[in-house]
């Protein structure tokens, strides 16, 4: 069954507050199957919001710190406000609220960065690359989470995506029908 | 515009970026010397695998590539709009863009779960199937597994996607009957099936007793630059085919 989007804000919230990175990463699997079944740009938010917390709560130099440990409690405050606006459905409140957890996010990322690609980034590609595994096509996948299509490409290169659902028609059939076409 | 040899091929984006990550965008040249077709793109696909990533660190290389392959017409970018159809002093084509309005719309409403339409393809996935069929060109050469998989075999997909959402995934038949009319007469190929013509036809011959070894690892790069094709079917291929 689907969650609210006031619902998701408290599980989320629970989660980080309890360092609780599975609970995380199995609210994230809900918000990108949501994503699936309907683009909504809260659910969305949600999904990149709990990818990157999971990676956060899962890395100390994200949350050992005094000033990271601050902005991760900033973040909870956010996520309460996130709840309110969803039971008020004051969706425009609940976007932009999202878009504070998120730029805050990046900004710790920012800080640190290990990394050419932001975890910001890392975040819109794993959600993408799940959907097309899923049987999104590459194109909406990449379009409604804004990864690059190369980088999902790429991605889904690495996965064992195409040996999980082998496609009917095979190499052999598709060399035939070339052969036949190319004599 | 000129009727088009039974040996073009229209591609879509997701081809060229295996093709060109895999550095095998020789191969076009290739196959080109070979045979009459052209290998052809929409509009859509060169921005999106030339315009866009030029100005992309990463991936500016492959764009060059791309770019320099199309202005040395080994690959031809064709519009079916119909402002060019006319200016082409080709019939009016008004259909075009109607065509891939009506493919996507069929796409996107033939599954359903919770009552809701699953948003399976993207305007630009449409835009290349609908070229194929403005064009008369019934050979596709495409990675991306969701379409392809909605023209071959859309209850498989169905069946995938109940999997893994975990919901049931109903049909409208309506729009599913419409959506295989209107592609029924496409077929589909992938990057990987483009390299193994050209093995057939001496790509690899330069290799000399490394010749299978390297047709073998060219189709695992291009299952790692995202071909949709698994170990497995690579793996029996080979055995049968490359190294018996």
């Amino acid at each position: 069954m689907a969650l609210s989007l006031a619902e998701t804000a408290v599980l989320i919230g629970s989660a980080l507050r309890n360092h609780d990175v599975r609970a995380m990463r199995k609210i994230n699997g809900r918000c990108i199957d949501e994503t699936a079944l309907k683009f909504q740009q809260p659910t969305y938010n949600y999904a990149l919001i709990t990818y990157v917390l999971a990676k956060m709560l899962s890395k100390p130099r994200y949350f050992a710190h005094g000033k990271a440990k601050e902005k991760l409690s900033g973040i909870d405050k956010l996520l309460r406000a996130c709840e309110s606006f969803a039971k008020e459905a004051d969706y425009a409140s609940l976007l932009s609220t999202q878009g504070k957890i998120l730029s805050s996010m990046e900004k710790m990322d920012e800080e640190d960065r290990r990394f050419v690609k932001g975890i910001m980034q890392k975040a819109r590609l794993k959600i993408a690359s799940t959907l097309y595994a899923q049987g999104i096509s590459l194109g909406n996948a990449s379009d409604i989470t804004g990864a690059d299509k190369r980088e999902v490409l790429l991605y889904a290169g690495q996965t064992m995506m195409f040996d999980r659902l082998r496609e009917r028609k095979g190499i052999e059939e598709r060399m035939k029908e070339l052969r036949e076409i190319f004599s | 515009m000129a009727k088009l040899s039974g040996q073009s091929i229209v591609c879509d984006a997701s081809s060229l970026i295996s093709l060109t990550d895999s550095c095998f965008v020789h191969v076009v040249y290739f196959l080109k010397k070979k045979y009459r077709g052209k290998f052809i793109i929409p509009p859509s696909v060169e921005r999106e695998c030339v315009e866009q990533p030029l100005h992309m660190k990463n991936y500016a290389l492959h764009a060059i590539r791309l770019k320099r392959a199309i202005a040395e017409g080994m690959i031809d970018v064709v519009d079916a709009k119909p402002e060019q159809t006319a200016a082409r002093g080709g019939a009016h084509s008004p259909e075009a863009n109607r065509e891939a309005e009506e493919i996507k719309f069929a796409a996107n409403n033939m599954f359903y779960a919770n009552g809701t339409p699953i948003r399976l393809l993207h305007a630009g996935e449409a835009d290349v199937l609908s070229l194929a069929l403005e064009i008369g060109v019934d050979n596709l050469l495409m990675d991306e597994r969701t379409c392809r998989m909605l023209c071959e075999d859309p209850e498989s997909l169905r069946q995938h996607l109940e999997h893994e959402l975990g919901k049931p995934v109903t049909v409208n038949e309506g729009h599913m009957a419409q959506f295989s009319r209107a592609t029924k007469s496409l077929r589909f190929f992938r990057s990987s099936e483009l390299i193994l013509l050209a093995y057939e036809k001496g790509y690899f011959a330069d290799y000399g007793e490394l010749e299978r070894d390297a047709v073998e690892a060219s189709l695992y790069k291009l299952k790692y630059a995202g071909c949709a094709i698994g170990f497995g079917e690579i793996g029996d291929y080979v055995r049968k085919h490359v190294r018996e």
